[in-house]
């Protein structure tokens, strides 16, 4: 669906992409994250034609960008990070506009902006004007917008910036749906609990370099694999003595010990997990659940970035 | 059945598939998004109450000015009984054209609602949509914004000519005219936003449209002021305020471009449509040059090699828009992308050819204007020269930004620097032509034949013509050598544009100035007059103002004719092609070679040294001769780094600033020597 290689981007001195090579599957879900200047802008404006590499070779679903842009751009949804403000328009007038841009037949178009605000969830809002809406309203008018006809691939720039913890749920589970119905998706952002929840793969911009590529899991499991200690998760009650922070605070090569509401968190290597358990079962402890917690994508991008800024 | 089917299945006949296409046209016109949007924003209630209040002040405050500038001329006793009403009419329509001079363009450039001020023009282009269906668009709004404002005009009409009589076919005439005359208007704009920044675009447009209501108000040839109605507006008023006999008189009532006696109206509608057509054409192939990696439009708008420049010279903000609309213009279909070439062509040879048209036609409606007038007709044709050298320049004198782009022309790439050089010599040919047509029937008609093509044979007027126009020629390929070797510096056209009207007046119409000062001091006593002058002299006498000039040349005395005029005149242009000749070969051949390594199609060799600054191995040569000719190129010659613009060695280049220094210092010598050698020269013959 986009294949680039060795795609490297300036801007005068600065070089915002150093020889790229990236690519995405049809139906994937590619969630691109990277500090402020990494680069993640410049990427999604060449895969959406909107920018030349300087050098290397970019193909976005079957075809060249320098060949036959407007091919690529027919089957391709754009959304910017910045909302292009358009002058007294409704909700339904602004999808008008661009579905007419995009060549939706007139016909059709009623029934497309009707699907595509229904998506959205904004049907109520339809003879609303655009410029009145909230941020998280504006968004998911742009994400509207850029569904309006119905392209194979979308490029998402910053979809959930600015948005409250309720928009970007919102937002989220649109992109899911999305998905679901075989779209393929790249979808830049920084806030990557929310790429962590919904996206296949992963990919990690810095410095306009690609540290890091692969599903989510996986890169996960490569945190994992590489860390000597594990933190671990207890879920017990206390009917023993002494108390389960007595008990864990003896056992040798445990760290980071904290005592929560239900349980207990702690670190320790693999093969100390099971000397805490033993610990508190000896101690009369009721433990219920027992598991060893997953890295989180934040730790995953601290891990492979080191705050490099081109 | 579709509207379009409908409504041609009630035409009669083979009419019918015409009336369908027409009705499917303007459904297309007007179901782009840019028609939408700009009917929102056109059409408005309070908008269009502000447009109708400022138009009905425009004809009012217009049409009273024109009375009281008239009674003060004296010539308002001329109109009475139904003469008044005419009077009242023609002054509201030339107020009303005047009006739609200044708003259409205002409007339709983009200056007020820009689509990029508005931040959402990315998403435009990539929708996908094609430039002509955009422009289409706004062409269709634009034409119910038209109608509204002729329409909001016709209670002041009306009222004027029921109460003092009018001529109801001529308002008529007049009114499908300023109709005309407003699609000239939006096209026109249009195709110069397309081409330069819309405030350039826009000052473009008043200017030039300003200029042509201007001259079609004063007496001068009709043809110059065919590109706006005021001439046919004004007409009946001039012609009864002056009276017949007179040379203003002639000035208004003849008007016989080439001779040839057709209705004004016609002239008019057929260059309006020539120019219509070349901005149709620009709205559908865009600025010539294609988004090359190099350009970029994401953020500040920043060239490789920039980072070496001054401050100053890094923002660029005139190039944003352009750099947008490129984007846009790879929307075009395949076909257009295909036939650019010859369509570019085809626009700038129209183009150019128009304006050698108006200004030169000027020249042949002399038969029936009294002595004054021909002598003043034909000194303006060394103007029209000028202008059209001008026009020349600035269709042809490329930007950095356009000699990067080239046309495939099947497997051939041809560089737009070639392609301009090309066009620039079908130009000339057709000046050449024109201006020996037009100056030797000019000199025909000063000394009384009736018409021009009787004495086109070998006569000395002619010759004497021919001869000037190879020195005209030779002027306008150096000063295009000039204009390209700074181009290819340069990456706004504005830059370039700038620089020819400098050019223009530094060396065309300065020292036609200066000329008669000149050659005083040339054919003074003291032979330091004569060596101070001479060079200088030669300059004035390469000036087309004064080489299309009647008997400019030929002072007695010195033999200008014979050796100054043509060995010393032939020399300067001997020596600024060597000069520039290499210069702009040089120029032009780096940015070809950075083209190539911007597309992609050259790879880096491993033998190719590492850059010290930034590690890339992508060179283009640099010539750096600062107009030094062949051989200090040879000997300067150094290259540039593509990704960091950083200067290495090449060759026996040398790179230091103590070179350099020493290259600026023996050009300054050179030039020094070859002064003084001529002055010396200039002293001997004297």
């Amino acid at each position: 669906m986009i294949a680039l290689s060795g795609v490297r981007k300036r801007y005068d001195a600065l070089e915002a992409l150093k020889g790229v090579d990236l690519e995405v599957e049809p139906g994937e879900l590619l969630g691109l994250i990277g500090p402020n200047g990494a680069g993640k802008t410049s990427l999604l404006r060449i895969v959406a034609t909107l920018s030349k590499p300087d050098e290397g070779r970019v193909r976005v679903l079957g075809c060249d960008p320098n060949v036959v842009p407007g091919k690529i751009r027919r089957r391709l949804g754009y959304m910017p990070a910045e909302f292009g403000r358009l002058p007294d328009m409704t909700v339904h007038e602004y999808l008008s506009y661009f579905a007419a841009a995009v060549g939706v037949p007139r016909r059709e178009r009623l029934r497309r902006i009707e699907d595509v605000l229904e998506l959205v969830d904004l049907v109520e809002r339809r003879d609303t004007l655009v410029s009145a809406g909230s941020t998280g309203i504006k968004q998911r008018i742009l994400i509207a917008k850029t569904l309006v006809h119905d392209p194979e691939l979308l490029v998402l720039d910053e979809p959930a910036a600015g948005l409250d913890p309720r928009a970007r749920v919102e937002v989220r589970e649109v992109l899911k749906e999305l998905n679901g119905l075989g779209k393929t998706i790249v979808v830049s952002s920084h806030i990557l609990a929310d790429l962590e929840e919904i996206c296949d793969a992963i990919a990690i911009l810095e410095a306009g370099e690609l540290v890091a590529r692969g599903p989510v899991a996986e890169l996960k499991a490569r945190l994992r694999a590489g860390r000597p200690r594990c933190s671990w998760r207890v879920v017990l009650r206390a009917e023993g003595s002494p108390s389960p922070l007595e008990v864990l605070a003896e056992v040798p090569g445990l760290g980071d010990l904290v005592a929560l509401d239900d349980g207990m968190r702690f670190t320790t290597a693999e093969r100390d997990a099971n000397a805490a358990l033993a610990a508190l079962l000896a101690a009369g402890h009721v433990v219920l659940s027992f598991r060893e917690e997953e890295p989180r994508l934040e730790e995953v991008f601290l891990r492979e970035t080191e705050g490099l800024v081109t | 059945m579709s509207p379009a089917c409908a409504v041609a299945g009630r035409a009669p006949g083979g009419a019918r598939r015409l009336l369908a296409r027409v009705v499917a046209a303007a459904q297309w016109a007007f179901d782009s998004p840019s028609a939408e949007h700009d009917a929102r924003t056109i059409l408005s209630s309070p908008k269009v109450g502000l447009w109708l209040g400022v138009e009905q002040l425009a004809l009012l405050g217009g049409t009273a000015g024109g009375v009281a500038f008239l009674s003060e001329l004296g010539h308002v006793d001329a109109f009475r009984g139904s003469d008044s009403g005419l009077l009242g009419t023609e002054l509201e329509f030339l107020s009303l054209a005047l009006f739609l001079t200044c708003i259409v363009p205002l409007r339709s450039s983009g200056l007020i609602e820009g689509p990029r001020w508005r931040g959402y023009f990315d998403q435009v282009v990539t929708t996908g949509i094609s430039p002509l269906r955009y422009f289409a668009g706004k062409w269709a709004t634009s034409q119910i914004f038209f109608l509204t404002l002729l329409a909001a005009s016709l209670p002041l009409v009306l009222l004027s000519g029921l109460l003092f009589g009018a001529s109801w076919p001529r308002v008529a005439v007049s009114y499908f005219l300023l109709y005309a005359y407003c699609n000239l208007l939006l096209l026109t704009s249009s195709g110069l936003a397309v081409a330069f920044h819309e405030v350039v675009a826009l000052i473009l447009c008043w200017f030039g449209f300003g200029f042509s209501f201007f001259l079609g108000l004063v007496p001068a040839p009709g043809t110059l002021s065919l590109l706006s109605p005021a001439r046919y507006l004004v007409r009946p008023l001039a012609e009864a305020a002056t009276g017949p006999g007179t040379v203003d008189h002639a000035f208004y009532a003849s008007l016989r471009p080439f001779g040839l006696d057709l209705p004004w109206e016609l002239f008019a509608l057929a260059a309006w449509g020539v120019l219509g057509a070349v901005a149709v054409g620009a709205c559908a192939l865009g600025p010539l040059h294609a988004p090359s990696p190099g350009l970029n439009n994401f953020g500040a708008l920043v060239l490789r090699g920039d980072r070496k420049r001054l401050f100053f010279r890094r923002h660029r903000p005139l190039l944003l828009r352009r750099v947008e609309l490129s984007f846009l213009f790879e929307n075009a279909g395949p076909g257009l992308r295909r036939w650019q070439l010859p369509l570019r062509a085809l626009l700038q040879v129209a183009l150019v050819g128009l304006f050698a048209c108006l200004f030169l036609g000027a020249c042949f409606d002399l038969t029936s204007i009294e002595q004054t007038g021909r002598e003043v007709v034909l000194a303006f044709h060394g103007v029209a020269c000028s202008l059209v050298v001008l026009a020349t320049w600035a269709v042809f004198a490329p930007s950095r930004l356009q000699a990067l782009c080239s046309f495939r022309l099947g497997r051939l790439r041809v560089p737009a620097g070639a392609f301009d050089a090309a066009g620039v010599l079908c130009v000339l040919a057709l000046v050449v032509v024109l201006h020996t047509v037009g100056f030797s029937a000019g000199r025909d008609a000063l000394v009384g034949t009736t018409s021009w093509w009787e004495r086109l044979g070998p006569e000395e007027a002619c010759l004497r013509a021919t001869s000037n126009l190879g020195v005209f020629c030779a002027f306008a390929l150096w000063g295009l050598l000039v204009l390209q070797s700074l181009g290819a510096r340069w990456r706004a056209r504005w830059q370039v544009l700038g620089a020819t009207v400098l050019l223009a007046g530094a060396l065309a119409i300065v020292p036609a100035l200066l000329e008669e000062a000149v050659r005083e001091a040339a054919t003074g006593d003291a032979p330091l007059d004569a060596l101070l002058a001479s060079p200088l002299l030669v300059f004035a006498e390469a000036s087309p103002l004064v080489q299309t000039q009647v008997d400019a040349v030929g002072v007695p005395g010195l033999e200008l004719d014979t050796w100054l005029v043509r060995k010393g005149f032939w020399f300067w242009q001997g020596l600024f092609l060597w000069l520039l000749g290499p210069e702009v070969f040089f120029l032009h051949r780096s940015l070809a070679r950075e083209a190539a390594w911007l597309r992609g199609e050259r790879s880096p060799s491993p033998s190719d040294p590492a850059c010290a600054s930034c590690g890339g191995r992508r060179w283009v040569p640099a010539g750096r001769t600062s107009w030094s000719g062949v051989l200090f190129s040879v000997l300067f010659g150094v290259r540039r780094c593509v990704d960091c613009g950083a200067f290495g060695a090449r060759g026996r280049g040398r790179v230091e600033r103590r070179w350099r220094v020493a290259l600026g210092a023996a050009n300054f010598a050179l030039g020094l020597g070859l002064l003084g050698a001529l002055f010396v020269y200039v002293a001997v013959r004297a």
